[in-house]
């Protein structure tokens, strides 16, 4: 109703208990609190970037708008061309500190004050103290994560349990993390967005491979079709644990093969298999035209 | 302690709490009205609201304020409790959206005030621990910020910027990707 429009010099926003920011930075979701609310005032900043709270839970997913201008070369995809700059630019040698970021760019803050020559990295004396604690990080994007990014991701971040990421093909050699429970895998948006792919052939190498992961519960392949059986095999058999795997996007040109595969998975109670598997020939050749 | 008659009920939803305000004004709330609030809850819990309970950190204009709130999410609390037994579920669940419309409008009301009133009420929130008021006003707050610059935030709530030049330079380095 009615305001009384008197300038509030009591109430002093800035002081407002930790807790009750805490609450409203909750709603304000990542995006906004790094790039807003942080740039209020110390206290603001301070929280924005110092609550472990804030961060054990990462959701930076990009804005569906955010497309990538080019114009889908297919063969982009298959050259170890390496789009820096574009991708989350991240880690160094440094053992502690948290990454940031949105989109295209983590940033990485370290405990000790020392400059990387790479501008993305961020120093700071800030005691951070929530460092390895983070449970769940949702990175997608359109860009690729280079399978470093992804190493350093799970051994920075010991108590990863959820974990979602845009993979670069070439990625592979994974380290072991116990605590992670929930891994996605999305091919990189180029292909998504195509709806179809045009693969690097039929027989590309399995674009990346996992370590024995007994604690992975869940598993999840998306968005891209380059994916192998024998990619998925790996998964099942490195992954005892597991109780849900999706796998629907994951192409079989073999139903013998997809058989075998259903056979191996019994024990899995949440299987997506692919619904349906069409023929390479007929597959391949409709690509174009669709959008 | 006793066992639960619908007496027992009765006298506890008619036992009254004095709340006091820190100007010395003097409230009188059910019980199902005062328990809303966490901090008080544990205060009868304990026994010690004979006399009333002195509220130092709450003025009477916003305790009356948090008073109505709790008083109608009360109301809608016991409402949908007893209406579950008497209704059919269609009629309960018709019963039950219209409750719950009305609660919302209510809630809608209760935000229009001006700044100052909604700092206090988070705060009395807090203090008194009332979830749902914490979690509407602080809802309030963030609703406001969004898609605002950090100069029209600093506006908007009076805050002073006491960040330095280079802090905020180096900040601004830092969130560059945002504003790209």
């Amino acid at each position: 109703m009615a305001s009384t429009s008197t300038p509030p010099p009591a109430s002093d926003w800035a002081a407002l208990p930790r807790n009750v920011l805490w609450s409203i930075f909750t709603e304000l979701g990542h995006h906004e609190v790094l790039s807003i609310a942080g740039l209020a005032c110390t206290a603001w900043r301070r929280l924005a970037r110092d609550e472990p709270d804030l961060w054990r839970r990462i959701d930076l997913t990009v804005p569906e708008q955010e497309e990538e201008e080019d114009d889908n070369e297919q063969e982009e995809v298959s050259d170890d061309e390496e789009e820096e700059g574009n991708i989350f630019s991240v880690f160094d040698d440094d053992d502690d500190g948290y990454g940031y970021g949105y989109g295209r760019r983590i940033y990485w803050q370290k405990t000790p004050a020392k400059v990387a020559d790479d501008g993305d990295l961020i120093s700071d004396n800030d005691e951070i103290s929530m460092v390895s604690s983070m449970k769940s990080l949702r990175l997608t994007s359109n860009y690729d994560v280079s399978s470093e990014v992804f190493t350093e991701v799970i051994m920075k971040f010991p108590l990863l349990e959820e974990l979602e990421l845009v993979l670069k093909y070439d990625a592979n050699n994974y380290y072991s993390t116990s605590h992670l429970h929930h891994f996605t895998v999305r091919g990189a948006g180029k292909e998504q967005r195509s709806g179809r792919y045009y693969p690097r052939g039929p027989r590309s190498p399995k674009p990346f491979s996992i370590p024995m992961m007994h604690g992975l519960h869940s598993f999840e392949l998306s968005g891209d079709s380059s994916f192998t059986n024998d990619v998925v095999m790996q998964i099942v058999d490195n992954c005892p644990n597991l109780k849900s795997l999706n796998i629907s996007d994951v192409r079989y040109e073999d139903k013998w093969e997809l058989k075998l595969l259903n056979n191996k998975c019994y024990r899995i109670k949440d299987l997506k298999l692919p619904a349906v598997f069409c023929e390479p020939d007929t597959y391949y050749s409709s690509d174009e035209d669709m959008s | 302690m006793a066992s639960a008659g619908s007496g027992d009920e009765k006298a506890a939803a008619a036992a009254m709490i004095t709340l006091i305000s820190s100007d010395n004004e003097k409230f009188e709330v059910t019980e199902a009205t005062a328990t809303l609030s966490q901090t008080i809850r544990h205060m009868i819990e304990d026994g010690c609201t004979d006399g009333g309970v002195p509220l130092p950190n709450v003025t009477s204009k916003i305790l009356a304020r948090v008073i109505e709130y709790c008083k109608k999410h009360a109301t809608a609390a016991a409402g949908e409790e007893g209406s579950s037994s008497s209704f059919s579920d269609a009629a309960f669940l018709e019963v039950d959206r219209a409750f719950l419309e009305e609660l919302e409008e209510f809630d809608d009301a209760f935000l229009e005030v001006d700044r100052a009133t909604l700092f206090d009420l988070i705060l009395a929130a807090n203090y008194l621990d009332i979830k749902g008021l914490l979690n509407l006003t602080c809802q309030k707050v963030a609703d406001s910020v969004k898609g605002k610059t950090p100069e029209q935030i600093r506006e908007m709530y009076n805050i002073v910027n006491d960040l330095t030049p280079e802090e905020e330079a180096e900040i601004r380095r830092e969130t560059q990707w945002a504003f790209e």
